[in-house]
């Protein structure tokens, strides 16, 4: 009787765990749609972004089935996104991408935000064979491992200094110091390494390099040692919070590079809310503003993207959106051009991607990064975001001093 | 020169820290309570100031009354319906009613008001005073006058009102006090909702000098916990005295060590202190 009921058991469980998720696939296979999967930080310190990427992914996914849905070899199929909330922790990311494909079966997944969570699951794509396209991000470290399914909508880091000198370069009287001052974490750390050593290599003296730590709720004591140094060009990388805190505090204790340069806050519409006046004369770096001339077949213009996001929101877009609405795109564009939803031909397809977007141009390098695109520089100038850099796509004088 | 400075902003970073630490520390003393709400007060009144600056153009030193008083009513109602039925509970399960209550809180924070960063910029921000060749932003002077003023009107209030007498009886002796007639139901949920609206004064404060979102009450609640533990629990002199010490040794410490190290400098403290004077450098014995 016991054994009976033990093996019992045992079949029931086996039953739960294999036997349904058999069902779910064979349901999943029959349905004529095409199935996305993102695992976005919805909750958690990140929810902000978390949630500008899904408004992105949805802009895309309403407009395509408002359409009929993408074209798959002559058969027009609807678009399902699957969203799953990994809260903010990486490590969760990681496991969430691999349901994904696993439970979910999903076709191609979106990428979630930055370049760590992105590094993680990108490990999971390639293991599995399924494209991943990743709006939000674009240090290198990520791209150069060899992935063959994971795809950077971003120009690459690298760009940034070089567009960055030549701006200082092109000022009078040429400024010849530079203070930097980074949060000790993935993203800020690269970028103001990159740039430090570009500017030491291009003969500018740098006076100051130094850390802070995340959730830095004081930033007085390296602003007072900066203010000794009086460098003529202050650096400042992190996040919001940092960025808005350093301003502050800058303010207060009359420091007066002229120069500074922060990223990334400006590029966010709450730090011109929340600093006003302060904020003016701030450069900034960004992949995408909707100030931009880009033009693409799907959306329109940069600006028509601005409008669309303006009423839905009420606020300025980011290119953190911007790009999550571009991979929305250039996935459809890459299984329209396969004619299958074959992974290994979606890939490939994405791989000759050669686009024009409200986004800017999309078209990847050696390391599936997208090389066509740019990183430009922004000033607030009277409260708004002016792109005075590079020259190529700029609408703005540079005002210098600030 | 750059060393005056410094003192400058460490003695005034202190005071705000000594003022976010005040109620954690009331309620800690008193109630026996590690109150992880703290922060999630803190939080709320950030936001009332926030809101109403942003709003209604209010003054945020002017809306520092009104964040008090509904933070106040906010805690007298938590501990009374709540918190008091688990209060002669081990102070473990005070941990994990309060830390619920500080998860709903926070979600629901961000659901209304996104976890986007805000911080209020009146149009005197930037001031500051020239002072022998040093600036003193004027907008940390005022908050830490504020924050000193605050704190000692809740020092002569805990000294010289039959309520804050009763509170200290409470704190002292339970039984003892509930033989002379004190009303100890009373005493707590006022206890409670004092340290909420000392929470939420601050909070005012920290929107003002620094940024806030739903999501930073727990830094906060982290920094409370160690300039109690430094200072030593249950007397408003020990978080004064706490605050002034993290903020000296995180400004400092960055200094000669690098601002890498600066948060992790008060932990270290924080363990010291431990090893040292287990009850805090202004503590007394029975309080740990």
């Amino acid at each position: 009787m016991r054994r009976r009921n033990l093996l019992f058991l045992i079949a029931t469980v086996l039953f739960v765990t294999f036997g349904v998720t058999g069902l779910q696939g064979l349901s999943g296979a029959q349905a004529a749609e095409v199935k996305f999967g993102a695992a976005l930080p919805l909750t958690g310190p990140l929810a902000t972004e978390g949630k500008k990427q899904q408004a992105g992914y949805e802009i895309w996914r309403e407009r395509v089935n408002k359409a009929g849905g993408i074209n798959v070899g002559g058969k027009k199929m609807k678009v399902k996104i699957v969203y799953y909330d990994y809260e903010s922790k990486t490590p969760t990311a990681t496991k969430l991408a691999e349901r994904l494909i696993t439970k979910e079966k999903v076709d191609l997944l979106l990428g979630p935000f930055g370049s760590g969570a992105t590094k993680s699951v990108a490990a999971i794509t390639e293991r599995y064979q399924v494209p991943l396209i990743a709006p939000v991000a674009s240090s290198e470290p990520i791209f150069d491992q060899g992935y063959k399914y994971l795809f950077g909508l971003l120009a690459p880091n690298a760009y940034l200094p070089n567009n960055f000198l030549a701006l200082l370069k092109e000022q009078k009287p040429m400024p010849k110091t530079i203070a930097f001052v980074t949060r000790n974490d993935f993203f800020p750390r690269a970028v103001t390494r990159m740039i430090r050593k570009a500017a030491k290599k291009q003969g500018f003296t740098d006076v100051y390099y130094a850390e802070f730590p995340k959730d830095s709720k004081d930033m007085s004591t390296w602003l007072t040692i900066v203010k000794g140094k009086n460098p003529d060009v202050l650096m400042v990388a992190g996040y919001l919070p940092d960025t808005l805190l350093a301003t502050k505090q800058a303010n207060e204790l009359g420091v007066k590079p002229k120069i500074l340069f922060t990223m990334v806050g400006p590029v966010y519409a709450q730090f011109t809310e929340s600093l006003k006046g302060a904020a003016n004369n701030i450069l900034t770096a960004a992949w995408w503003g909707e100030a931009l001339d880009y033009k693409g077949d799907f959306i329109g213009s940069a600006r028509d993207f601005g409008k669309i996001w303006r009423a839905k929101f009420k606020q300025e877009p980011d290119y953190v959106a911007a790009a999550s609405t571009a991979a929305g795109i250039v996935a459809q564009k890459a299984i329209e051009a396969a004619g299958t939803l074959d992974k290994k031909k979606v890939r490939d397809a994405i791989a000759n991607t050669n686009l024009k977007t409200f986004f800017g141009p999309v078209k990847f390098d050696k390391l599936n990064m997208n090389a066509a695109s740019a990183i430009v520089l922004f000033q607030v100038q009277d409260g708004k975001r002016k792109t005075v850099g590079p020259k190529s796509v700029a609408n703005a004088k540079f005002r210098y001093p600030r | 020169m750059v060393y005056a400075q410094i003192l400058i902003n460490s003695i005034l970073l202190g005071g705000i820290y000594a003022c976010i630490a005040v109620g954690f520390s009331l309620v800690w003393g008193v109630m026996n309570i590690l109150n992880i709400m703290h922060g999630t007060f803190l939080m709320l009144g950030g936001y009332v100031t926030f809101w109403m600056f942003k709003l209604y153009g209010v003054d945020p030193f002017l809306s520092l009354p009104v964040s008090a008083v509904t933070m106040f009513c906010a805690g007298y109602v938590v501990q009374r319906g709540l918190i008091n039925k688990i209060v002669r509970a081990p102070m473990f399960m005070s941990l994990i009613l309060t830390f619920g209550l500080q998860l709903l809180v926070v979600r629901l924070a961000i659901y209304f008001f996104t976890g986007d960063f805000r911080s209020v910029q009146p149009s005197y921000a930037g001031f500051s005073i020239p002072l022998m060749g040093l600036s003193i932003p004027f907008v940390r002077v005022s908050i830490f006058v504020l924050g000193v003023v605050l704190t000692s009107i809740l020092f002569w209030f805990m000294g010289h009102t039959r309520t804050g007498r009763a509170i200290r009886a409470t704190r002292m002796d339970l039984d003892s006090a509930q033989l002379m007639g004190v009303d100890i139901g009373r005493i707590y949920a006022i206890t409670y909702g004092i340290g909420a609206a000392a929470a939420a004064t601050s909070g005012s404060l920290v929107s003002v000098g620094f940024a806030i979102s739903p999501v930073s009450d727990v830094e906060f609640l982290s920094k409370s916990f160690i300039i109690c533990t430094i200072g030593g629990l249950g007397n408003i002199t020990g978080a004064l005295a706490g605050g002034l010490i993290l903020g000296l040794a995180e400004n400092f410490g960055a200094l000669y060590l690098g601002p890498g190290l600066q948060n992790a400098i008060g932990y270290v403290l924080l363990i010291l202190v431990l090893f040292i004077k287990p009850s805090g450098l202004l503590g007394r014995k029975g309080f740990e």
